[in-house]
């Protein structure tokens, strides 16, 4: 008896969980990061930065303002994602794991 | 904040969550973000468009239920989601929605000698033979094939955007033209939530290539979204359009596309074409590529058609003789499946006033 009601509880549960009845909103922000040259400090500037694999995401790119800023667009976090850095005609790809609090600072 | 669809719900029996059925829940994907997306049965065009959740079936409750009044909680009532949300005005036009369900392009004249190969309208004829000459001209997993030059229709239709935020952080996507002045995008590149909303302005140039701007470049300030995707910012309402100013009008050398409704049969049998502006080939560059559908839900469209960060705003057409109609706003990449916004009834209603407020 005291099982069955436990196991009523459970799925009970999981239903409420997992179909939204309880809302469980996945935490999205807009995550800020900088990109800089490894030798010198400096700040890349005109580089475009998009998510190449990771969860899914709005397929627009962020392109690095004289300070080297750039945003990716409203991900799921904390997650692990693969960036796509394209400069100077190079491509490179580096994967970040972002927490909710990061600021990613990727050097070049 | 719960959903707008899960509050609806609740509102409907003395406010009491009460669990669903297993058969009900089995019907019921998470808000459109499923990531096992259904085929859905395909509802008559002419009715108003229902999301999944909410159930067709729903009776009238006899007394009306009050929503809790919360500072700064905004809820969207059911038929809202596709309301127009605008920055600002560029024109008197009343919008006019019709029946249709779809509204033909223009293509401009050619000039003598159409010198780009549109690929499209070969393999359109001959789709069969279009997964063998990919296979056969791409070298790698990357089967996307770059459009130069892009002075030939619908190529020039296609904008790419540079968008200047309103927190000066700058963005680079794809928008294409409905009318003189309209460019159809999607809504993330018109409002941006973690940016400060809409954006300071938006660049379209039509047709880019490389350094080339063969139809110019023009600013628009004026732009258009749902509050489907304003306030509730949700996946299923993500398009929206820059409307130019009165004195930019590229669509009228450009020529438009098209736009359509269809439903689930007639997308998962045809070919989409997919054409924008992808970031990892530098964002000068106009990267095209087609695959039939993977799958459909009622407001999305999944695909396998490769695309990067960039491409967001790109239209997905099909071809029909030499007519383009777009059936959906590219949105989002996913390893499993890219996505567009599908048009469906009340997109295609904005879009066409959209498209005559840009005339």
């Amino acid at each position: 008896m005291a099982l069955t009601i436990l196991l009523s509880c459970f799925l009970v549960l999981y239903w409420l969980v997992k179909y939204n009845n309880y809302h469980m909103t996945t935490t999205t922000k807009s995550v800020k990061g900088m990109l800089y040259k490894a030798a010198t400090g400096q700040p890349v500037a005109g580089a475009m930065v998009m998510i190449a694999e990771g969860g899914e995401h709005q397929d627009i790119a962020s392109q690095t303002d004289a300070q080297g800023t750039f945003f990716l667009p409203e991900i799921q976090v904390p997650g692990t994602y693969t960036l796509l850095i394209n400069y100077s005609d190079e491509s490179r790809k580096i994967t970040v794991s972002i927490s909710k609090d990061s600021i990613l600072r990727i050097p070049l | 904040m719960p959903s707008a669809s899960a509050l609806h719900y609740n509102n409907q029996k003395n406010l009491v969550m009460k669990p669903k059925t297993f058969s009900e829940t089995l019907r019921q994907p998470k808000n459109g973000n499923d990531k096992d997306p259904m085929v859905a049965t395909a509802s008559a065009p002419g009715m108003i468009e229902s999301l999944p959740g909410q159930s067709l079936t729903r009776t009238e409750t006899e007394t009306e239920t009050e929503i809790e009044r919360v500072e700064g909680f905004q809820v969207t009532k059911p038929g809202e989601a596709d309301k127009e949300v605008y920055n600002r005005l560029e024109t008197e036009a009343e919008p006019e929605f019709s029946a249709s369900l779809e509204e033909a392009g223009t293509e401009v004249t050619e000039e003598e000698g159409e010198t780009a190969f549109t690929r499209d309208a070969f393999f359109a004829s001959y789709p069969e033979l279009y997964e063998k000459s990919i296979s056969e001209v791409i070298i790698g997993t990357d089967d996307r094939v770059r459009i130069s030059p892009t002075t030939a229709f619908p190529w020039r239709a296609v904008c790419s955007l540079r968008i200047t935020a309103q927190d000066n952080s700058r963005w680079i996507g794809t928008g294409w033209l409905v009318s003189p002045r309209t460019v159809i995008t999607a809504g993330h590149c018109v409002y941006m939530h973690a940016q400060g909303g809409w954006p300071k302005s938006i660049e379209v140039i039509p047709g880019l290539n490389d350094s080339a701007r063969p139809f110019g470049s023009y600013i628009g300030t004026s732009f258009r979204s749902v509050v489907g995707w304003v306030n509730d910012k949700k996946r299923e309402y993500d398009y929206g359009c820059i409307i130019l100013p009165r004195d930019a009008r590229p669509g009228d050398k450009t020529g438009v596309f098209g736009f359509a409704v269809k439903d689930n049969p007639y997308l998962m049998s045809a070919y989409l074409n997919l054409s924008g502006y992808p970031g990892d080939k530098g964002g000068n560059q106009q990267w095209f590529m087609a695959r039939k559908a993977k799958s459909l839900a009622p407001r999305v469209i999944y695909y396998e058609i490769d695309t990067m960060g960039g491409q967001s705003g790109s239209p997905v057409w099909i071809k029909v003789n030499n007519a383009r109609y777009a059936v959906g706003i590219h949105t989002n990449g996913l390893v499993s499946g890219n996505s567009a916004t599908r048009i469906v009834q009340p997109v295609f209603n904005n879009i066409q006033a959209w498209k005559n407020q840009g005339m």
